[in-house]
C-alpha cells in the first residue's frame, strides 16, 4: 500500500466528495471502480491514522497517570 | 502662730479618728469603675494594682489609687475573670470591681478589691472593638485583603509566629505531614504574638516580608499555646489596618474561642487554629490536584469519544461507499436496460414505419404501373394502327405498287437505264419487266 501523506480531514473530505459524486451520478462508469478503490484506500488510511493516534494518546495518558 | 494654747493630738490619735470615720462612712463595700494602670502579683500571690481614672476628653489623670486583691481572692477572681472575658487581667483594661476601704495607721489608705464583674470589661472591650471595626468600615478597607486573588497553589508561605510557640510547631507538623505529596515551603518571620507589643511586632514582621523581595504566595499569622486569654492585641486598629493594606492574602490562626478578633475579620481567611491553617493550605493543593485529575479524566473520555465518533464516521462512509456504488451500478444497469428496451421499441417502430412506407410505395407502384401499362397498351394500339396504316401490304391493297431495281426500292427514274430488269411488287405477287424507255415527268407531255 502506498504511504500517502494526506491529512485526515482532507482524506475524509475527499471521501465525502467522491461519495457525493457517486450519489449524484456525476461519475462515469469507467471512473467508478477507480474511485471506489480510492475511497477504500482513503478509508483505510483514515482508520489506520485514527487507531495510531488513539494508541499514541493512550500511551501518553498511561505514562501520565503512572507518574 | 503657736500651737501651745490649742489642744494637739498624737499622730496615732488622728489616724485613729480617720480610721473610725472611714469605717463609719464606708462600712459596706462599693462598686467602682476604674482602669488598671499597673498590676503586680507578689510571691505570696497577693495582687497589687494601680487604679486610675482618665479624662475621656484628654486622657489627663483625674484620680489614682492603689488597690489590693489578697491572694485568697485573687486565686479565684483571676481565672474566673479571664475565662469569662477571654482576656488577661492586666494593665490597660477597665474593670468594675467591688471594693472596701481600708485604713491602717502604719500602712495608710488602701482599697481592697473583693470582686470583679467581667461583664463590664467585656462590654468595654466590645465597644472598643466595634469602634475599630466602624473606623475600618468607614475607611472602606475592611474587605481589601479578602478581595485579593487567592493563589491556586499556595506553595511559598511566609509565617509570622514565634518559634517557640506550640501553634507554630503544630502548623509545621501539619505541613510536613503532607510534604511527601506536595512541596510547601515556609519561611518564619519572628514576632511577639501576645501582649501589648504584639501589634507592633507583627507589623514589623509584615514589613520584613514585604521588603524581603521574596515571592511569597501568602502570609500566615499563627499563635497558639500560652495564654488563650490574651487576644486583645488582635483587635488593635493599626495591626488590622496594616493587614487590610498588605499586598498578599493574610491567613490567621490566632486561636480564638469566642468572637473573632478584628485581625481575623480583615484577613483573607480566618481559621481557629494553626493546624486548621495548615489543613486549609493543603486542601488547596488537594483541590488543585483533584482538578488536574478531573482534567485528565475528561481528556481521556473526550479522546475516547472523538475516536469513537471518527470511527463511526468512517464506518458510515464505508457503508455509504458500498451502498452508493451498488445503487450507482443498479441505476446504470436500469438505464442500460431502459436504453435496450428503447432500442427494441424504437427499432420495431422503425421497421414498422419502413414497412408502412414500403407498403405505401408498393401501392403506388401498383397504381402507377397499371396506369403506365394501360397507357403503353394504348400507345401500342395506336402504333399498331399506325403500322397498319403504313404497311405496304395495305397500301398495295389500295392499288399502290413498289418497284425495285437490283433489290432496292426505286424512288425516281434517274438511276434507271434502258434494258434493266425491274421488279414490281403488288398485293398478290411480283412482276418482272425490262425497261423500254424512261420518261421524265417533265417530258411526259412530249410522250
Amino acid at each position: 500500500m502506498t504511504k500517502e501523506k494526506i491529512k485526515y480531514d482532507a482524506a475524509v473530505a475527499e471521501i465525502e466528495e467522491i461519495l457525493e459524486k457517486i450519489e449524484e451520478g456525476d461519475l462515469g462508469v469507467d471512473e467508478l471502480a477507480e474511485k471506489v478503490n480510492r475511497v477504500s484506500l482513503l478509508l483505510k488510511i483514515c482508520r489506520d491514522r485514527l487507531h495510531a493516534t488513539e494508541e499514541q494518546i493512550n500511551k501518553i495518558l498511561d505514562q501520565d497517570s503512572s507518574q | 502662730m503657736t500651737a501651745g494654747e490649742s489642744p494637739s493630738l498624737l499622730l496615732s490619735q488622728l489616724l485613729e479618728q480617720v480610721e473610725v470615720t472611714l469605717k463609719k462612712e464606708f462600712s459596706s463595700s462599693t462598686w467602682i469603675r476604674a482602669e488598671i494602670l499597673e498590676l503586680q502579683v507578689n510571691r505570696r500571690g497577693h495582687c497589687y494594682i494601680e487604679l486610675i481614672e482618665k479624662s475621656p476628653d484628654d486622657d489627663s489623670i483625674l484620680a489614682k489609687a492603689r488597690a489590693t486583691i489578697w491572694a485568697s481572692r485573687f486565686s479565684m477572681l483571676k481565672p474566673y475573670f479571664e475565662s469569662t472575658t477571654g482576656i488577661a487581667l492586666k494593665r490597660g483594661i477597665k474593670i468594675l470591681c467591688r471594693v472596701s476601704i481600708g485604713f491602717h495607721k502604719v500602712y495608710g489608705f488602701s482599697i481592697n478589691i473583693t470582686d470583679i464583674d467581667p461583664a463590664y470589661t467585656l462590654g468595654d472591650l466590645a465597644r472598643k472593638k466595634q469602634e475599630v471595626i466602624k473606623q475600618l468600615r468607614e475607611e472602606g478597607v475592611m474587605d481589601m485583603n479578602r478581595e485579593l486573588p487567592f493563589p491556586l497553589v499556595p506553595q511559598n508561605i511566609a509565617v509570622i509566629s514565634s518559634e517557640t510557640a506550640a501553634g507554630y510547631g503544630d502548623f509545621i507538623d501539619s505541613i510536613k505531614a503532607n510534604n511527601q505529596l506536595y512541596h510547601i515551603h515556609t519561611s518564619l518571620f519572628q514576632a511577639a504574638m501576645q501582649g501589648d507589643e504584639a501589634p507592633g511586632s507583627i507589623i514589623s514582621a509584615l514589613d520584613e516580608i514585604h521588603d524581603s523581595g521574596l515571592a511569597f504566595d501568602c502570609v500566615v499569622i499563627i499563635r497558639g499555646g500560652g495564654s488563650r486569654a490574651d487576644l486583645e492585641c488582635y483587635n488593635n486598629y493599626e495591626l488590622a489596618y496594616y493587614i487590610t493594606q498588605f499586598p498578599l492574602p493574610v491567613l490567621t490562626g490566632i486561636g480564638h474561642e469566642r468572637d473573632e478578633s478584628v485581625a481575623d475579620l480583615v484577613s483573607a481567611q480566618a481559621l481557629k487554629t494553626p493546624t486548621a491553617v495548615a489543613e486549609f493550605l493543603v486542601e488547596k493543593f488537594l483541590a488543585f490536584d483533584f482538578r488536574l485529575s478531573s482534567y485528565s479524566d475528561k481528556l481521556s473520555s473526550l479522546v475516547g469519544r472523538t475516536v469513537k465518533l471518527q470511527e463511526m464516521r468512517l464506518e458510515r462512509l464505508a457503508g455509504d461507499l458500498g451502498h452508493l456504488s451498488t445503487r450507482y451500478l443498479h441505476r446504470e444497469r436500469e438505464s442500460c436496460e431502459r436504453l435496450g428496451a428503447n432500442l427494441t421499441h424504437l427499432s420495431r417502430a422503425f421497421v414498422q414505419r419502413c414497412r408502412e412506407r414500403l407498403d405505401r410505395s408498393d401501392l403506388g407502384i401498383r397504381k402507377g404501373s397499371g396506369f403506365r401499362l394501360s397507357r403503353e397498351k394504348e400507345r401500342l394500339t395506336h402504333l399498331e394502327a399506325k403500322k397498319e396504316l403504313v404497311d405496304p401490304v395495305n397500301i398495295f391493297k389500295r392499288g399502290y405498287s413498289m418497284t425495285l431495281l437490283q433489290g432496292k426500292a426505286l424512288t425516281g427514274i434517274a438511276s434507271v437505264k434502258t434494258g434493266e430488269l425491274l421488279e414490281t411488287r403488288l398485293k398478290d405477287g411480283t412482276i418482272l419487266s425490262t425497261v423500254e424507255k424512261t420518261i421524265s415527268s417533265d417530258d411526259k407531255r412530249e410522250d
